[in-house]
């Protein structure tokens, strides 16, 4: 669709053939560049499944006089969205109070202007109110946000505040998410648009701002219950499918499913201080720790991890990290992972106690996170579908862009700087964390708010994934973020050695050693546990 | 005469109460309109062919299942139908089969090549 609007604006007169599923994705996208009279002769569905070439051809002659009728006759322009009238009077129906009036003209078939929770209505008043949240004019324009590039005012953007319920003081985070959100890297006419479920933006907001709106970073951090992180979130949401036009399923918006994740989804980072002094996320990205950072990056969804072997039983550094990364591994993204690494402050505070800061935890997960199917796919030879491995074709390896080691679920362009390590959560938090995959189409931003400041730039060439042999290594930490064994207070190459510890069939007791059921000793009774309830 | 005045006067009040009892007139809302306005200005679409005879028609391949064998298919057609026209396919230029679905042509550095082909029309398949 985006090379057909250039092709006329170069003058070429174009025909597009899309899939009937996904004909009006194009044409409001293409609405949304600015051609509404694009052509397209659309074909069935089902031609991409098909097998015969009879009848793929069958198909093809049935198309061919929309497609020459649409190069030889102009097409009748489509609607497009418009944001007037600025005012819209709405008078209840018998019996309706207000809020229920306004509600209805909310949703269809009048309109489809909210998330499906009853909204405050936008008033002259209240978005009057919510505009003292800030020092801007509110014909300032922030950005045009996709897909259908719609244009983000300072005034827009605070009626969605006000319909998502936020507060004035929340104002200026939900402007700098919203530049976020449209900066290129993130590619939100992507996003919105695609099959993919992902496009549920996580927002993570750090600095000293996060205890000035009271945002919780604690427990729950992400869940329901807290204004400020459920109005932001939602607000931003708001204005994609308001100001941006991601609002029709089926149409412009094609999520085969989508993730409730999409209502809101906010993580704050504690401020000043954090467990194990780990860095914050917006230093992470080059800000300073004092600086208010909002980041913006659409997402599949956060996986639960959980790496400890009981809630009781004491755990090492090593044995944290290595559980960890075994449970990040058997998710085997389709496309590999990239995205933020969420710890508990009680992770870290066993992984700190023991020296590890973030940095050395995303080591450790690049050298250790390895696919199992694309191991097995690359021993047998055979991927887990059966079908003959081939590195470049739509296998495995070739889905997993760019792995910083070879073999890690961790791809993408450049994922040294991409992947993010936090903590964030509450202690105790029954030992839980998350991983939270960036969107297969998506990218990540993020904006200083009040400034809109991007992070600092950063020097072109990648980061080289940097790795010690075992002989170089002089510390526990040096050996195992670089993925080799520690055991004998010395680094090893392969467990070889361990093979000592494990019991050989000869030790095990046989069956005439084995004590009969007579002379089992008699049950203890069974502990209670007191429920928490 | 003073006592039917009397009377007139309560079925008067009476009357004026009862009116009174009513529903209340609906009230209405004002709010702003939530919508952005576009940004993007309109294109004019490039200007339609008057025929396809004599004229050059490249059919430039997005690379979905099916695609190829949907689009030799219409260059066949084409051929049939206007033995005048010159057909430009993948298989007199490769740059008429684009690389990766998910770039644009000027991203995969193609976008170029295809306008010096110098082509009339341009038929996309398959999607967008």
């Amino acid at each position: 669709m985006y090379d057909l609007v250039e092709f006329e604006k170069a003058g070429i007169p174009c025909v597009e053939i899309p899939t009937e599923a996904f004909e009006s994705e194009s044409q409001q996208r293409a609405i949304g560049q600015g051609l509404p009279t694009i052509a397209s002769a659309a074909v069935p569905t089902e031609v991409s499944y098909l097998t015969e070439l009879s009848e793929i051809h069958e198909i093809a002659d049935a198309a061919m006089p929309e497609i020459i009728a649409s190069l030889t006759a102009a097409t009748e322009p489509m609607e497009r969205r418009s944001a007037e009238p600025r005012i819209i009077t709405i008078k209840p129906k018998d019996g309706e109070d207000i809020l229920e009036a306004v509600n209805r003209y909310f949703f269809p078939p009048e309109n489809r202007w909210s998330d499906g929770f009853p909204v405050i209505p936008p008033t002259e008043e209240r978005v009057e109110w919510m505009l003292t949240g800030t020092e801007r004019s509110p014909d300032e324009e922030i950005t045009q946000l996709p897909p259908c590039y719609g244009k983000a005012t300072v005034e827009k953007i605070a009626i969605n505040a006000v319909m998502a319920g936020a507060k004035p003081e929340y104002l200026e985070t939900i402007i700098a998410a919203v530049d976020a959100i449209s900066d290129p890297k993130v590619y939100l006419e992507g996003t919105t648009t695609t099959t993919d479920p992902g496009n549920a933006p996580l927002i993570v907001i750090n600095g000293p701002i996060v205890n000035e709106l009271g945002l919780n970073y604690s427990w729950g951090v992400m869940g329901p219950g807290w204004r400020p992180n459920s109005t932001i979130g939602r607000a931003l949401s708001l204005c994609v499918r308001n100001i941006g036009g991601a609002d029709t399923p089926g149409s412009i918006v094609q999520h085969t499913y989508y993730l409730p994740h999409d209502y809101s989804m906010v993580l704050a980072q504690p401020y000043p201080e954090t467990t194990g002094n780990w860095k914050l996320l917006s230093e992470q990205l080059g800000y300073r720790r004092d600086q208010n950072v909002v980041f913006v990056m659409p997402t599949d969804g956060p996986t639960n991890l959980s790496p400890f072997d009981s809630p009781t039983k004491p755990i090492s550094a090593a044995n944290l990290l290595k559980n960890w990364v075994d449970q990040m591994a058997q998710q085997q993204p389709r496309r590999g992972f990239v995205g933020l690494i969420n710890f508990s402050p009680e992770h870290v505070r066993i992984l700190a106690a023991e020296g590890w800061t973030e940095t050395d935890v995303k080591y450790y997960i690049f050298h250790t996170a390895f696919s199992p199917a694309v191991l097995e796919a690359k021993e047998t030879g055979y991927t887990t579908r059966g079908e003959k491995h081939r590195a470049d074709t739509f296998g495995l390896t070739r889905m997993m862009k760019k792995p910083p080691v070879e073999n890690c679920i961790v791809s993408g362009e450049d994922p040294v700087r991409d992947t993010f390590v936090l903590v964030s959560g509450a202690i105790p938090m029954g030992g839980h964390g998350n991983m939270i995959p960036r969107s297969s189409h998506g990218g990540y931003a993020a904006r200083e708010i009040g400034t809109l400041a991007p992070p600092p730039a950063r020097p072109e060439e990648l980061v080289e994934i940097e790795t010690l042999p075992v002989e170089e290594t002089t510390t526990e930490i040096e050996c195992l973020k670089y993925g080799h064994y520690w055991y004998g207070e010395a680094c090893h190459e392969k467990p070889e050695d361990y093979e000592e510890e494990v019991p050989t069939p000869e030790e095990v007791p046989s069956e005439e050693e084995a004590p009969t059921p007579e002379e089992t000793p008699e049950e203890e009774e069974e502990e209670h546990y007191e429920s928490v309830c | 005469m003073k006592r039917r005045m009397n009377w007139l006067l309560v079925v008067l009040l009476l009357t004026s109460f009862l009116a009174g009892c009513g529903p209340a007139p609906t009230k209405e809302v004002k709010i702003l309109n939530p919508v952005g306005e576009p940004a993007v200005p309109i294109i004019p679409a490039a200007p339609r062919l008057d025929t396809l005879e004599g004229k050059r028609i490249g059919l430039y391949i997005i690379r979905r299942a099916n695609a190829f064998e949907l689009m030799d298919r219409i260059a066949e057609n084409l051929a049939n139908q206007f033995p005048t026209a010159e057909i430009l396919t993948h298989k007199t230029n490769k740059v008429w089969a684009k690389p990766s679905y998910d770039r644009t042509a000027a991203e995969q550095g193609i976008f170029d090549e295809i306008l010096a082909e110098k082509p009339d029309a341009i038929i996309i398949g398959l999607g967008s």
